[in-house]
């Protein structure tokens, strides 16, 4: 698992791709760029709860629309959730299949 | 023919309009409130469930927005009164249309708490995707969508239907 999270490097390589935060219950596991990230876990992984019981095959990823621009997505990530903060102006559609993406090479999900 | 007043909701019966009438004009025999609104010429398909708890100005707004294409249904919920009206399909049932509501709701609000201005919220699912748009402080329009992205063109009519209800509830606040 340690090198799974590891991995989680590259979606920080990823471009338009501010901050990260990957939570399991409410606990941080793994940071990038993100300001009082113990604030947002509880957030990010309740609503990534609340959004996985909706259907019964889960969900993909949530997006939160800003009025700054930078969109909130949130990802499930086997028992833990991705939160992401995209820089302004990035197309959120292509920055969502991109995470998918890497989040597949990792293994993740 | 029936029309509801924009104003108070009530049930005006009017002289049946000529084939192709694109808008209806009359004074609410209740309030006296002057409508004056666009009638939508799609009517509901015979496989919708709809309803309107005493809020029938929201039935326009869903019977335009379900029967768009790419578009399965749709509804509004509060956080005060909880689900005020709908317009799905009728393989949801009203108490599950309402735990959607919920759900949804409980995932919409937990982010606003700690990240600013949040706006609009998408769940994108394997074979569905739902947008919640706000409708103001406490109500949300929630549009269950069979694909998404919608197409460009979809989506502009979707945000012309919200936008031009938003005008006309803001036109009769005093």
């Amino acid at each position: 698992m340690n090198k799974k999270i590891k991995g989680l490097e590259k979606i920080a390589r990823i471009k338009g791709v501010r901050e990260f935060l990957l939570v399991d219950e409410n606990r941080v596991v793994k940071a990038h760029g993100a300001k009082d990230p113990e604030k947002k876990a509880e957030s990010i992984i309740n609503c990534s709860q609340k959004a996985g019981s909706i259907s019964r095959s889960g969900y993909q990823y949530l997006l939160f629309s800003r009025e700054n621009q930078n969109h909130l997505l949130v990802f499930p990530v086997g028992s833990f959730a991705l939160g992401i903060i995209q820089e302004k102006g990035v197309n959120s559609l292509m920055l969502a299949n991109q995470v998918k993406k890497a989040l597949k090479d990792i293994d993740f999900i | 023919m029936i029309a509801f007043c924009e104003d108070c909701g009530n049930k005006n019966h009017l002289p049946d309009q000529a084939d192709g009438t694109k808008r209806i004009i009359f004074r609410c025999s209740r309030c006296g409130y002057p409508n004056n609104y666009a009638v939508q010429d799609t009517p509901h398909p015979d496989n919708m469930l709809a309803y309107d708890h005493g809020h029938e100005a929201f039935d326009p707004l869903l019977g335009a927005i379900s029967a768009l294409p790419e578009i399965d249904g749709s509804f509004v919920f509060s956080n005060a009164d909880g689900l005020i009206a709908f317009n799905m399909p009728r393989l949801f049932s009203e108490k599950q249309i309402k735990a959607l509501a919920t759900l949804l709701e409980q995932t919409y609000e937990g982010p606003k708490q700690v990240y600013r201005g949040i706006k609009d919220m998408v769940l994108v699912t394997q074979n569905k995707a739902v947008l919640v748009k706000s409708l103001g402080r406490s109500k949300f329009l929630v549009v269950v969508a069979a694909q998404f992205p919608l197409t460009a063109q979809i989506m502009e009519k979707l945000n012309n239907l919200i936008a031009s209800f938003g005008k006309k509830r803001s036109n009769r606040t005093p």
